[in-house]
């Protein structure tokens, strides 16, 4: 009787070990063959463009419409087949019009559309080195704060071509990313008319703020993802950068970094406006939940309704749309700052 | 060992280079048995057009394989030795300190001492970088610590009081459970998320250096471990009758701890925390083939190496290109498994 149960519960143990192994062998198949049919896709533009190398004229086309961050067409066809890891620099590449040239990139490239939808190989600080080489990449382009360390190194060992751009956030950075991924990607001229249209933008942002900083409203940002992280920004965030770029006032800095929204903290700052990604704003259940927060809904911000939702890369990553999303706080800013002002008067 | 055992440890032994075939054949990049073959034997590839293969396959694919039985092995290990020397089904090695005290060294390495880190890899032109050595170096030796004050505190007379150390483990868990959440608090976002990656555990970081550096520490412990196979029989007798055998009972108990504070401590620093091996491999083969020591120890190794080299095949394939958390799998794999067992010998009368 006892060896029986014994036989039987040994039998389960081996199956149970040996089809969890087989149910996982179907899956790699399938994706090695796509990416093989994607292979022979490539190769005749190839041959086209060694036949009439003369044929790449460097002329730029803008295809985004006015008012939208600035967006350009591909003056070439890509050879090459990129895995891009970190939001800004996915972003740039889709701003030159080499979107559809990247075969897979990290959870943090989110915008636009046809970057988002690619394969993901994991978050840009814990990269599955293999599963990034399955995608069989003929470049790598990474932020410099990609990892872990030793997966990066090994991937490189590979002979994979591996590009990284600082990950700083400060304006040079951001300007000179653009630069350098243009570089990579040979649209040396986009990325400058890039450059130009950021730096215009970035002047017009410089105007307002001279206006807005001489009453300069405060601002308390909110980072969330679900009810449990609710962080509010101290000094030295990208979030703080942003506010002082957009020439608004951090209404918390009494400490640094970002530290879980205190009640008390939010009630003492009195802030006049609230900013929160737009993401995160989601992740609570929509405005009214940001709103309803503890301590942020005894505010005069919250009660007026003075909230800013941005859109979370455009807002935090430094990437190319970084001076539009300065020009959206600030307008935003000052719309509902105007508001406050008439709703002060009027009674 | 009856014959019963044997037959079941040959399976398992037969299971272990299965399992590693299976890893080192699937993955998400498409290798075929004629290249695995190629490959383990470092022949040339003959008409493949894939160069790079030999190179994934050596430094990304089989250093994970690797990895997942030596630690899956030591974890497991670990975990029959504490259940045997405390005589208490539910003790792992986070029960004595391991876990927490590695995480603890690791959190408070990340927040506060990268910059001692940083300019020890500047020093040594950056052969002892951060990644390489600092976090696992200092979750070994937080693991460490930490048995030891467990241990000390479970010393009562001049003998382990068993009771008292499993309460010293509790205790301990929950002041450095309270440091790692202050620790959390004090980081920047950065650090936030270096540290909760590593908490969940992964075998992806890992190479051929850091394997060494693990097989160093762990094999002899391990040979020891399981040399001792008829103390720990002796002493599952109870402690007054292994005693009365001749048996210095105490000092084969701080013996175990420390060896299980090595075995895992140093896995630990290199792969994060996986959870559950420690605590259901031995389970399952005290159901499958009774307590005997000196089976549940090798059985330990060899189904502990197994389990974790498929968790961590599913880990890396199910969800390609990207990957799933180690520790997630093992739960999901082993937990249900080892209610079955619980179930059906609960029915059976044998529980």
């Amino acid at each position: 009787m006892r060896d029986s149960l014994l036989q039987k519960t040994c039998s389960v143990a081996l199956l149970g070990l040996l089809m969890s192994g087989l149910v996982a062998c179907d899956k790699p198949n399938t994706d090695a063959t796509e990416s093989g049919s994607s292979v022979n896709a490539v190769a005749p533009e190839k041959e086209k463009e060694q036949e009439d190398p003369e044929a790449k004229v460097p002329t730029c086309k803008k295809v985004s419409a006015r008012g939208e961050a600035p967006r350009y067409a591909a003056t070439h066809q890509s050879e090459e087949k990129y895995v891009v890891l970190g939001g800004a620099i996915s972003e740039i590449v889709a701003s030159l019009g080499h979107a559809n040239a990247v075969v897979a990139t990290d959870t943090s490239s989110t915008y636009p559309e046809a970057i988002k939808n690619k394969p993901k190989v994991g978050y840009f600080r814990k990269v599955n080195a293999e599963g990034l080489l399955a995608t069989s990449p003929t470049m790598l382009l990474a932020t410099s704060e990609a990892g872990p360390e030793d997966v990066m190194t090994r991937i490189e060992a590979t002979g994979l071509e591996v590009k990284t751009f600082e990950g700083g956030e400060s304006v040079d950075d951001a300007l000179e990313r653009v630069e350098r991924v243009g570089d990579v990607l040979g649209e040396e001229a986009c990325a400058a008319a890039l450059i130009s249209e950021m730096k215009l933008t970035l002047e017009q942002v410089e105007k307002t703020r001279e206006t807005l900083s001489k009453n300069a409203p405060s601002v308390l940002f909110i980072y969330a993802r679900g009810a449990n992280l609710v962080m509010v920004s101290g000094k030295d965030t990208p979030a703080a950068q942003m506010l002082e770029l957009a020439g608004l006032r951090n209404a918390v800095d009494s400490f640094e970094g970002f530290k879980p929204l205190s009640p008390e903290v939010v009630l003492e700052a009195q802030p006049d406006l609230i900013l929160i990604p737009a993401k995160g704003a989601k992740s609570l259940g929509g405005d009214d939940a940001v709103m309803g927060l503890k301590g942020v809904s005894d505010t005069d911000a919250a009660r007026q309704g003075r909230l800013i939702t941005i859109d979370d890369l455009a807002l935090l990553g430094f990437g190319p749309r970084f001076p539009h999303a300065l020009k959206e706080l600030q307008e935003k800013s000052q719309a509902l700052m105007l508001e406050k002002e008439k709703g002060s008067r009027s009674p | 060992m009856k014959n019963n055992q044997r037959i079941q440890l040959a399976g398992l032994a037969v299971l272990v280079p299965i399992v590693m075939m299976c890893a080192f054949k699937i993955g998400a990049v498409e290798i075929s048995w004629s290249e695995l073959v190629a490959c383990l034997t470092d022949g040339w590839l003959g008409h493949s057009e894939r160069p790079s293969l030999k190179v994934i396959f050596w430094s990304l694919r089989a250093p994970r394989v690797v990895a997942g039985v030596l630690v899956g092995a030591s974890l497991a290990l670990a975990g029959a030795s504490l259940q045997g020397i405390f005589r208490n089904p539910l003790a792992d090695p986070g029960l004595i300190g391991v876990s927490s005290g590695a995480a603890l060294a690791v959190v408070g390495l990340i927040v506060v001492g990268s910059p001692v880190l940083t300019m020890l890899a500047e020093a040594t032109n950056g052969a002892l970088g951060m990644t390489t050595l600092g976090v696992p170096m200092a979750a070994f030796f937080g693991a460490l610590v930490a048995t030891l004050c467990v241990m000390r505190l479970g010393i009562r007379g001049g003998r382990v009081d068993m009771a008292t150390m499993l309460l010293a483990g509790v205790a301990i868990n929950a002041l450095a459970g309270a440091l790692i959440g202050l620790a959390t608090y004090m980081a920047d976002e950065k650090e936030l998320r270096s540290m909760t990656l590593w908490t969940l555990g992964s075998l992806g970081a890992l190479g051929w250096k850091e394997i060494g550096i693990m097989a160093c520490g762990m094999l002899p412990g391990m040979a020891w471990l399981v040399s001792r196979a008829s103390s720990f029989d002796l002493l599952s007798l109870g402690e007054r009758e292994a005693f009365h055998l001749g048996m210095d009972v105490s000092r084969f108990q701080r013996q175990v701890i420390l060896a299980c504070a090595l075995v895992v401590g140093i896995g630990v620093g290199f792969t994060g925390m996986i959870g559950f091996v420690g605590l259901v491999v031995p389970h399952i083969l005290r159901l499958m083939g009774g307590a005997t020591h000196r089976f549940v120890l090798w059985g330990s190794i060899l189904l502990g190496g197994s389990l974790l080299t498929c968790a961590d095949l599913l880990a890396r394939t199910l969800a390609a290109p990207t990957e799933l958390p180690i520790g997630v799998i093992t739960a999901l794999m082993g937990a249900p498994f080892f209610l079955y067992l619980l179930y059906g010998s609960r029915v059976r009368g044998l529980a």
